[in-house]
């Protein structure tokens, strides 16, 4: 299923303005400011979602990804995923709690992952997901239960379908760049929905688009 | 039934408040009684943002809205926000609580609630701080072992006065090169230096004006030849240097030539100045020699030939008399 050059727009309009404030309560709850790019939004099959095709996307060299994750229902349900590379999860933790890596800091110290750092990356997978699947509801007037969000470390093999999905699921790509203190870091916001839930978004898009309504998230 | 239940969650080792859709307190635990030392009397039916500050900020206050009006659940790391609900002992304060929080919506009769949960985490920071600083200590003195076994292999395969190879790296690197030489087809040159007159310097300047020379001597001599030849105090005066390829005699000549040209001279051992030549012998590899001990044997014997007779020929150093 692809995307028209107008669904695109409008998708990448609505999600700007989710990550838009996803960024500023981030923001506030780290003490600096933090800047979240425009996502670049891109809707493909689980088939379409190689290994290869991941790793390009998130950008990691090892092959391992930090996945923030939570689960959404009701009538309108899916799964949605804040994936950076797990290289980089240490120095965001780290300057979201204002610490510095020295560089003569220790290999334990620039790489591992304490059970706190992982409750960091929960918060933060929390405060960027919570409004971009909050608008979500909001844009298709429906009310959603979500669950608790959940961190997992995982591995994608240049061999192996990433088993992030099941087959007849579509995957709506939010890639974005969060900046903070001139570190930029690849983050990418995976939506994934049924057939059933992306057909009702994008019906959803083609009615603000063709009757040219002025679009208030 | 009721009585049972509010014991139950009276002895949860968790703080739990339920706050409905105008923020006032519906339940509060006996965990939350005991920390802040209010009592539910004090707390149940009052803003929660009264009883408990951390509502007072914005940050909370949105998320807790964003769950009681949009049903979303939320997530606080003690380590980002450290405390959420201030002991009413403020001296705990001072041991740096942390806690984590939880937000989530719940519903009764379509009537939406927030149901806070606050886990003590303290300990497992204090322990995670403690693992921390454990392996920092491990890495060290992993790092310090490290260290001391390179200095003890450096020691043990180098002279300590020079610096340069000792005898046994000397071996290992000569038998090495002879083995790749044999490979590859070509030749390799041992060159024999011996400083002449060196143990009159040492009895009229003394020992330690001695190991001065010697160590200035294998500066010049390092300085002199290429980055891959090796050069070795093999003991004493004697220093050996290893060309790994070289074509014929004449360029191992040459080499020689060199050292000497670097090594023959004037010597400042603080203050004073000395004179001093060296004697050098050269064999080939595989032509003069086939194994490492006839190839040093010629060298040495070379080596004796230039100090006898050597400065009669232009001190060009010299390869052994064919047998």
């Amino acid at each position: 299923m692809m995307l028209s050059e107008m669904q695109r727009d409008a998708l990448t309009e609505f999600f700007n303005i989710c990550v838009g404030r996803a960024a500023s309560i981030l923001s506030e709850v780290v003490g600096r400011k933090i800047k979240l790019s425009v996502p670049a939004i891109d809707l493909l099959s689980a088939d379409d979602i190689t290994a290869s095709y991941f790793s390009s996307c998130i950008d990691s060299s090892s092959g391992h990804i930090m996945s923030s994750s939570l689960q959404f229902g009701q009538e309108y349900n899916g799964k949605a995923f804040l994936l950076f590379p797990a290289e980089q999860a240490k120095l965001l933790v780290s300057l979201c709690l204002n610490e510095t890596i020295s560089d003569g800091a220790t290999a334990y110290d620039k790489n591992e992952l304490l059970d706190t750092d992982f409750d960091v990356v929960k918060e933060i997978g929390n405060i960027i997901l919570n409004p971009v699947v909050g608008g979500l509801g909001n844009l298709l007037a429906t009310k959603l239960i979500y669950s608790l969000p959940e961190v997992e470390m995982l591995f994608v093999s240049a061999d192996k379908q990433t088993g992030l999905l099941q087959k007849n699921i579509y995957a709506l790509m939010l890639k974005t760049l969060f900046s903070i203190a001139d570190t930029q870091f690849c983050g990418t916001i995976l939506i994934a929905l049924g057939m059933d839930s992306v057909s009702r978004l994008i019906a959803k898009i083609d009615d603000m688009v063709e009757s040219n309504d002025a679009v208030t998230f | 039934m009721q009585s049972l239940f509010n014991c139950l969650l009276d002895s949860l080792a968790q703080g739990i408040i339920l706050v409905e859709k105008e923020s006032r307190v519906v339940v509060w635990n006996g965990w939350m009684e005991r920390l802040t030392g209010l009592t539910k009397t004090e707390t149940i039916g009052k803003p929660v943002a009264q009883v408990c500050s951390s509502f007072a900020e914005p940050q909370f206050q949105h998320r807790l809205t964003d769950t009681i009006v949009n049903g979303q659940n939320c997530f606080f790391a003690g380590i980002l926000h450290k405390t959420f609900v201030i002991p009413r002992d403020l001296e705990n304060l001072q041991e740096a609580k942390r806690q984590n929080m939880q937000i989530e919506p719940v519903y009764c009769q379509d009537e939406p609630f927030a149901l806070i949960q606050i886990t003590d985490v303290t300990v497992q920071h204090r322990q995670i701080r403690c693992l921390q600083n454990l392996i920092k200590e491990l890495e060290i003195n992993v790092q310090a072992v490290k260290e001391a076994e390179e200095s003890a292999r450096h020691k043990a395969l180098h002279d300590p006065l020079t610096g340069l190879y000792n005898r046994y790296l000397f071996y290992d690197h000569l038998e090495y090169l002879m083995a790749k030489a044999n490979r590859e087809g070509c030749q390799l040159a041992v060159l024999f230096i011996d400083l002449d007159g060196f143990k009159a310097i040492n009895d009229t300047y003394g020992h330690i004006m001695g190991d001065v020379l010697l160590k200035e001597f294998a500066v010049r001599l390092k300085q002199t030849v290429r980055q891959t030849d090796i050069v070795a105090r093999f003991g004493g005066d004697e220093f050996i240097v290893i060309l790994p390829t070289v074509c014929d005699l004449s360029e191992a000549n040459y080499v020689g030539q060199k050292i000497r040209k670097a090594v023959d001279g004037e010597f400042d051992l603080r203050g004073k100045t000395v004179n001093i030549t060296a004697s050098i012998g050269i064999s080939l590899y595989p032509s003069d020699a086939g194994n490492v001990e006839d190839l040093l044997n010629k060298a040495d014997r070379a080596m004796y030939v230039d100090k006898k007779f050597g400065k009669k020929y232009n001190h060009n150093p010299i390869n052994p008399i064919k047998e």
